[in-house]
């Protein structure tokens, strides 16, 4: 019990909580923090009374009449607050406004030899006064509300709770990008995040469990639900051998928030990928004095300059950290991409015979690029990571094999749920094509008894479902080739991308000038393999079976053979340089290190 | 205390620090001195765990800085030459701000942080802040700072550079207080008579090699010149007859005179011969002195005044 106590005594006992709350009790700020909120919820909340009093037909003045008005202020003052929340919090957390920043004087910080985990709490547990502060300042509207009657107080409890989860969640997710990222990229990733699952939430689809909206607009569904305008797909069900359980969506919620939130603690004790680099020289290896007259080395690859300061302060962790890095860092992160893999694989499977076959097909095709493009961009390094070494107890790997193996991993994962995906379905429309006009099978009553086409057409899905898998590796082999060569993931992400697109794009374009000019069209089918590099024509070609003329006839005789098998060379190519790349920089830092000594 | 062997730091093609070794005992206070340039602040940021050497070991208070930084850390206090400060803060707060971060417990923090103040001569300014202080005043915050840990190794990087004479001297009066404490001193700096005043023993660094290192005792009897200068005061009357005298001695070199005082360079090992000479021919002697090498000449006559 002692030794859990000292462990949460990091919570209060941070410097940073101390100055934070310094900081923020000030009259000034306070006024100014009154001030700003007012300014937001005050216009929010005149604009719900007067779109739930005119008296016409809109859903808002049916909901405020079946909840009661003071019911329905609550709702938008709970959902006026999350808003509140998801833009400030962020804010505070990463430093861009109060709030101490890693910069000025961090050379001080890192000597003073205070742990990450204590320096960092104290930034996520100020905004807990902070929070209390924006609650104080709602109060006005809260009182409004409850005079007016008719506000439940369990859900007024409920609502605070859940934004309670939320407001640590911002904070700790915030924190964790920050060591990572810079901190104006990691306040961006946060709201962009926290607004897209905001939005999610107030959709009465019952499968967004990460944001406290889902909850906080629950009486509005409700409502809109007794007054017969909307199913009630928004609870959270579960069938289980016949009986049907509702799920709390606060709990899940709470759930939810509370394992992200600890998953994002977990990468603030962790940090980012040790990047001290021998030949990345004074960047590398010096934390420089934090004074201002350095401005032009601020300019001047800040953020190698940053992540190597950020790495010195990580050795201030515990060794435990260190030692047991590879499974700290990948588990999480591989269950995180498994389990909403999984989720959207089974999600989408499991309403598979409510789709159409060009539907499923669609969504098949996309959910195993989008789970591709996932573990690509997830498991990639940058020229700063990519020979850096991790460990496991007493074995240690470089971070670019690690990536190499759980790419791969996943890419298979992908790529078998997918095309087992396909195949159950071309399964199933031979037995509907062998039962057709004999008994009635499970599934006609949804949909139309499928022909020879349909039979025809899944081959061709399946066949793009081969070459999605064989594109999926060419992009992480080009990744993680211009990995080795820059110094930023985001710079060699870019120039892939500028890659791909000329790959892809620029010799379809010029295929198809070929095929827009009447003069030149004569020439066009002696041409048109140029833009075999291209995937398009083979998407196209499978997604429109009715792409006639010239260029139909083409795609028709064997367009995609040639196409996997230049892009299968492109893989094994690129695949081959990139080893070779990664040797050819694991040596130069030896070598560097060696020629030093 | 803390043990540097063979240690090389560069940055890029620049060899910032060559083939260094040191050696400082518990409770010494060594002054680091060197020209622009020669390697004194990247060997006191490697010591300091704030950059990486390329190769050599450093150990302090028996952990190696390279492979146990943490460990390091917390024994050792370093006031860089270059830092900057929270724009927001007053002296106290900041002081508070790392008394935590340092880890001084809750309950003796308000003690430590007052202790500190008063030692550095803060006590009364702790609602100031600090933005609005001088260079000095900002150097004392920071050198106050450095003290809260009650750190066993003090690591100074030119603590005197930018004060006036008065600031410099109470900064001085104070690494003495340091120093007479027991604390391990490590400093650097570009003034020398400082340096002679605090420290016991020097090193001296010239484009990242050791040029030479040991007590500042030991070394002015090293480089003692071969002459021997002597002054002598006089009197007035007697001061022709012994430049006279002494002019035709032949181990003494030269002989100068200069008002009352007589300046004579001699070979001899000691001034016995050139006394008796004096004293035989009835003339009184008022004062005499031996000059010896200070620092500044040391210093002149190791390095070569090469910036690397």
């Amino acid at each position: 019990m002692k030794a859990l106590a000292r462990k949460l005594e990091i919570l209060w006992d941070s410097p940073n909580l101390l100055k934070d709350i310094g900081s923020l009790l000030s009259a000034w700020r306070i006024g100014a923090w009154f001030c700003l909120i007012n300014m937001v919820l005050g216009p929010l909340m005149a604009t719900m009374i007067v779109m739930g009093s005119i008296e016409n037909e809109e859903p808002f003045v049916q909901i405020s009449q079946q909840l009661g008005l003071g019911q329905y202020l609550a709702v938008n003052l709970m959902l006026g607050l999350c808003g509140v929340l998801t833009l400030l919090i962020p804010l505070r957390a990463s430093g861009l406004i109060e709030g101490p920043r890693w910069a000025k004087y961090f050379d001080q910080i890192v000597l003073s030899g205070i742990s990450p985990e204590r320096y960092l709490a104290g930034r996520i547990a100020s905004q807990n006064i902070f929070f209390v502060l924006i609650l104080l300042a709602s109060m006005p509207y809260a009182v409004f509300g409850l005079s007016l009657g008719g506000t439940k107080f369990s859900y007024i409890v409920g609502c605070l709770f859940a934004l309670w989860v939320y407001a640590n969640l911002l904070s700790v997710a915030t924190v964790a990008a920050g060591a990572i990222v810079h901190e104006t990229g990691a306040v961006f990733l946060t709201v962009t995040l926290a607004g897209v699952m905001f939005g999610l939430g107030l959709i009465p689809v019952a499968v967004f469990g990460l944001s406290p909206t889902h909850y906080i607009i629950e009486p509005f569904h409700q409502a809109l639900a007794s007054a017969g305008k909307l199913s009630t797909g928004y609870q959270f069900v579960i069938n289980y051998r016949g009986a049907t359980y509702q799920l709390s969506s606060l709990l899940l919620f709470a759930f939810n928030g509370g394992l992200l939130g600890l998953v994002c603690f977990l990468f603030c004790l962790l940090g980012p990928v040790n990047c001290l680099v021998k030949e990345n020289s004074t960047f590398g290896e010096v934390v420089m004095p934090g004074d201002t007259k350095r401005k032009r080395l601020f300019r001047m690859r800040f953020i190698l300059r940053r992540r190597s300061e950020v790495a010195f302060f990580y050795e201030n962790r515990n060794p435990l950290l260190k030692r047991w890095e590879i499974p700290l860092r990948y588990l999480p992160i591989c269950a995180i991409l498994g389990t909403t893999l999984l989720l959207a694989f089974g999600v989408a499977h499991y309403y598979s015979y409510e789709l159409d076959l060009e539907d499923f097909s669609g969504l098949n095709l996309f959910l195993m690029c989008a789970g591709l493009v996932a573990a690509a961009f997830t498991f990639t390094a940058d020229r700063m990571t990519e020979t850096t070494e991790m460990r496991c107890g007493r074995f240690t790997f470089t971070k670019g094999a690690l990536d190499a193996t759980a790419f791969l991993f996943f890419a298979a994962l992908v790529y078998a749920i997918g095309f087992w995906g396909i195949n159950m379905r071309e399964a199933f429309e031979l037995s509907e094509q062998r039962s057709l006009g004999q008994a009635e099978t499970a599934w006609s009553w949804l949909r139309s008894p499928p022909d020879v086409r349909e039979v025809a057409y899944v081959k061709k899905v399946t066949k793009l479902c081969h070459f999605f898998f064989l594109l999926g590796l060419e992009i992480y082999a080009l990744i993680r080739l211009m990995g080795c060569q820059f110094w930023e993931r985001s710079t060699s992400v870019f120039v892939m991308l500028i890659f791909l697109l000329a790959l892809f794009g620029v010799p379809l374009g010029g295929t198809l000038v070929f095929f827009s000019h009447r003069d030149l069209r004569h020439l066009a089918q002696s041409v048109a393999f140029i833009s075999v590099p291209s995937p398009i024509p083979l998407i196209v070609a499978t997604v429109d079976d009715y792409v006639g003329g010239e260029m139909g006839r083409l795609l028709d005789t064997g367009w995609y053979r040639v196409t996997p098998v230049f892009h299968s060379l492109l893989v094994l190519t690129l695949a081959g340089w990139t080893v070779f790349c990664h040797r050819t920089l694991k040596r130069a830092r030896s070598k560097s290190a060696e020629e030093k000594s | 205390m803390i043990q540097v062997t063979n240690l090389w730091k560069s940055y890029d093609r620049l060899v910032a620090v060559r083939e260094f070794d040191l050696e400082v005992e518990s409770s010494q206070t060594v002054g680091l001195i060197g020209p622009n340039g020669s390697g004194k602040t990247t060997l006191l940021r490697m010591i300091t765990t704030m950059a990486k050497p390329d190769r050599g070991s450093i150990q302090v208070c028996g952990h190696d800085a390279l492979h146990d930084p943490r460990s390091v850390r917390r024994k050792v206090a370093f006031m860089p030459a270059e830092f900057g400060f929270p724009q927001d803060a007053s002296i106290k707060e900041y002081m508070e701000f790392f008394a935590c971060a340092s880890g001084v417990p809750r309950r003796e923090r308000a003690r430590t942080v007052d202790e500190v103040m008063e030692l550095t001569d803060l006590k009364g300014r702790e609602d100031v802040f600090i933005r609005g202080l001088s260079t000095g005043n900002k150097q004392r915050v920071l050198l106050a700072k450095t003290l809260l840990s009650d750190p066993e190794i003090l690591v100074l990087d030119e603590p005197s550079s930018g004060l006036d004479p008065r600031a410099r001297s109470e900064v001085r009066s104070l690494l003495k207080e340091l120093a007479s404490m027991g604390k391990t001193i490590l400093i650097s700096s570009h003034i020398l008579a400082d340096i002679e005043d605090i420290c016991s023993h020097i090193c001296i660094i010239e484009q990242g090699r050791r040029v030479t290192a040991g007590p500042i005792e030991g070394l002015r009897e090293e480089f003692r010149t071969a002459h021997k200068i002597v002054h002598l005061k006089l009197n007035e009357t007697d001061v022709d007859e012994a430049v006279g005298l002494l002019s035709q001695l032949e181990d003494v070199v030269e002989c100068e005179r200069e008002g009352t005082v007589v300046h004579l360079s001699s070979l001899l090992e000691n001034c016995n011969f050139i006394l008796r000479t004096l004293i035989e021919a009835d003339i009184e002697i008022l004062g005499m002195s031996e000059e010896l090498p200070d620092l500044e000449d040391i210093f002149l006559e190791t390095t070569k005044g090469v910036v690397s």
